[in-house]
């Protein structure tokens, strides 16, 4: 690779040197005119201070940013409902996944091959089967087999926290077959715990791991993909998911 | 695709778009759009401006301390597996993207303003690659082989008739009956179709950032549409192209930061999709073995200069786009006659800055005189998010066209300027003289067809081209006034 060869190293170092030099000097004109002490403290919105009401604050959010939420009843609008005991989960998708049945073939369910046992746990696999084709993503998966399914139609995945202060969901994804969930399917299931949920930003990036432990991209998602560039029409599923459901439990 | 318009000056160009009625209906309809959005996203928190002034505490302290962050970002993303390489010029940069992509033919590309400024498409074409657009956007206008006449909305002077069009030349298929004009629902999900192969193929991926964080050692990109993050994703190459002045602190700072960023541009409380990369990503067999290649490509090309000086204050710039919307020159000429990538009062200071880092005379002759393009109604300093002084640096940077040798051109402008000069340093002969003129204008104000108000004047017939002056009952007044003293 002629990047790594000694001459492009060499001016790589030149630069960096130059660059380097030019805004240290700088720096020095400008004096201490600035404190460098900032944010100590970080400012957050007014309506963030609250610690309760997290959750009806993220379902509200969220909602307004054109997620959905799951419910074992039909017709709930009251935020307590889309809060569900962590054993109806499967029951709750599988519900879903029934109504959502192609006329033709069965669509994929994704999920990440290093997930299967958790999702195994929770009876999912078992009990989704006849209303779709639950496939794991893994090596293989990625890149070549996308192609042979160019709109692989659910994806089910876990997120490491949401936020209230914007409604978003957040996944830290270790492999690129995870990241390819989030962005690659039609309709993107997202399971997440109620105690999961924080009130900030701030607090949200604590809670991703540092690269070291795994991580390779951070992804916080707020509603499904959406565009506006042809007259200024709202339309969703850009290049992203079309849909963003979420199965809130206890 | 040029980044240069066609007119030779940002008059001519100006002057063309006010005479173009598509591109004035566009702007129109956006236009009223972004404000009304923004001012509810603000008006819907108490304390937006002790936000503003976090995010500006931020950018001030990551400006001033550039180079020791720059230098932490490097060491951690190295430490991560990424490669970090910086740019002096422009020239530079865009030579370090093509030995990257040396061999490899699909690229795709997230929205990223420094490419656009190093011309990146032209160059990676040169070398035979087919490099394509995947910002919904930023694809139309591709594909119409124009320029993005809007940062946030880049194909806001496109009709939907005109994009359907454009997408049954481009993407073949059958001919619609003469009149059908395709939904838009149809045309995005054509888009996507079209666009998800070439994802799907790619074997690069160039995207922008929009914030560097050092600590982390990470590139944080905000789109609504995903497809930055797909460029990302789907190919085994991730390049990132960053000014030298993306760069914050900690995530923290990124959060000071993204509070009131999207805020500011759309009206959102976040974008859509918020990513961090940095990293090379692990295989799900477990083991260590690198998936991608991530590389992220420094961009001074001017930078520097201006740190410390004059000018110091324009780094803060977090590309809101703010300040266009709020622009009255730019709503009213859209971002074309700019000339350049940057456009509206943020393109004012930057452009002319950034042009002389570089080696194309034309261009910085014609961005050169974009700081006189400007009202200095203000409007910009108030909603920038990370309070820019951008009237005081067109000002500044006025004040130095004209200190300059080749800045007065014409012996006409000079002696006028001589003239001026005469007059505010003699009140009484000023006083005098604009008794005189108060009263000669009324005499012209007495012509056919036009009483009270004066079709024609001598110096300034480009003022009086398009309106007339008006010679009411105030400049009466003030002859009055001038006769009593
Ligand atoms: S100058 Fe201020 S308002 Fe304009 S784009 Fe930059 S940050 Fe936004």
């Amino acid at each position: 690779m002629a990047i790594s060869s000694e001459s492009d190293t060499r001016q790589n170092a030149e630069s960096r040197a130059r660059i380097v030099a030019r805004l240290r000097e700088t720096k020095k004109a400008k004096g201490k005119a600035h404190t460098l002490s900032v944010l100590s403290q970080p400012v957050l919105p007014k309506f963030v201070e609250r610690e309760q009401g997290k959750t009806e604050a993220f379902v509200a959010r969220a909602e307004a940013l054109s997620c959905r939420f799951l419910t074992e009843g039909k017709t709930e609008k009251k935020t307590v409902a889309k809060v569900i005991a962590k054993s109806s989960v499967s029951k709750v998708l599988r519900d879903f996944l029934a109504t959502r049945r192609g006329k033709k073939a069965l669509p994929l369910l994704l999920f990440d091959v290093l997930e299967k046992s958790y999702w195994q746990r929770l009876g999912i696999l078992k009990n989704v089967e006849g209303c779709c084709r639950p496939t794991e993503v893994s090596e293989e998966v990625e890149g070549g087999d996308f192609e042979a399914t160019p709109f692989p139609a659910f994806s089910l995945q876990r997120a490491v926290c949401a936020i209230a202060e914007t409604g978003t969901l957040v996944f830290a994804n270790r492999t690129r077959a995870q990241a390819l969930l989030t962005f690659l399917p039609t309709v993107h299931i997202v399971l997440l715990a109620e105690r999961d949920i924080v009130g900030s930003l701030e607090q949200a990036f604590v809670r991703v791991p540092s690269s070291a432990a795994g991580l390779w991209a951070c992804h916080l998602v707020s509603g499904p993909s959406r565009t506006a560039d042809i007259e200024q029409k709202l339309h969703m599923g850009a290049h992203g998911p079309k849909e963003l459901v979420v199965l809130l439990h206890r | 695709m040029t980044s240069v318009s066609s007119g030779k000056s940002f008059h001519d160009d100006a002057a063309a778009a006010l005479q173009n009625p598509s591109l004035q209906a566009a702007l129109d309809k956006a236009g009223a759009g972004f404000l009304a959005t923004r001012s509810r996203a603000f008006a819907s928190i108490e304390n937006a401006q002790a936000l503003c002034e976090a995010a500006e505490r931020v950018r001030t302290r990551a400006v001033h301390d550039m180079a020791d962050l720059l230098l932490l970002f490097e060491q951690r993303a190295r430490a991560q597996g990424v490669s970090v390489h910086w740019a002096e010029t422009a020239e530079q940069a865009r030579s370090i993207v093509l030995a990257l992509c040396a061999g490899k033919r699909r690229i795709v590309k997230g929205k990223s303003m420094a490419s656009e400024e190093i011309e990146l498409n032209e160059a990676l074409l040169q070398a035979g690659a087919e490099v394509v657009e995947t910002d919904l956007g930023e694809y139309i206008v591709q594909l119409a082989e124009e320029i993005p006449s809007h940062i946030i909305a880049p194909a806001v002077h496109k009709t939907r008739a005109q994009i359907d069009a454009l997408f049954r030349h481009h993407h073949g298929g059958r001919k619609t009956p003469e009149g059908r004009v395709r939904s838009s629902q149809t045309l995005v999900e054509e888009a996507r179709r079209i666009i998800r192969k070439k994802f799907l193929r790619a074997e690069v991926g160039i995207t922008g950032t929009n914030m560097l964080i050092a600590e982390r050692g990470a590139a944080l990109l905000l789109t609504n549409e995903g497809n930055g993050d797909l460029s990302a994703i789907m190919a085994e190459r991730h390049i990132v192209l960053a000014g030298i002045e993306r760069i914050v602190a900690s995530e923290k700072d990124a959060a000071a930061v993204l509070r009131v960023l999207a805020r500011s541009a759309t009206g959102q409380s976040l974008g859509t999709y918020v990513s961090l990369y940095g990293g090379t990503g692990r295989g799900t067999d477990g083991t260590e073995k690198p998936r991608k290649d991530m590389h992220v490509v420094l961009l001074d090309n001017g930078r520097s200069a201006m740190h410390g000086g004059p000018w110091h204050d324009m780094l803060r710039c977090i590309r809101c786009g703010a300040c266009l919307n709020h622009c009255p020159v730019y709503t009213s000429v859209g971002g074309h006659a700019y000339g350049w990538v940057y456009s509206g009062p943020m393109g004012k200071v930057l452009s002319p800055l950034l042009a002389e880092a570089g080696t194309d005379a034309r261009l910085k002759r014609r961005v050169a005189a974009l700081p006189h393009a400007s009202s200095f109604c203000g409007r910009c300093v108030e909603v920038c998010p990370v309070g820019i002084p951008l009237t005081s640096l067109m000002r500044k940077l006025r004040n130095r066209h004209f200190e300059r040798p080749q800045g007065i051109k014409g012996w006409k402008t000079r002696l006028g300027c001589l003239g001026v000069r005469l007059l505010f340093a003699h009140p009484r002969l000023y006083r005098s003289l604009l008794a005189l003129a108060l009263r000669l204008l009324k005499l012209a104000a007495r012509g056919k067809g036009h009483v009270g108000r004066v079709a024609w004047l001598p110096g300034i017939g480009g003022w009086t081209k398009t309106r007339d002056l008006p010679v009411n009952r105030s400049a009466r007044a003030a002859i009055t006034l001038l006769d009593d003293v």
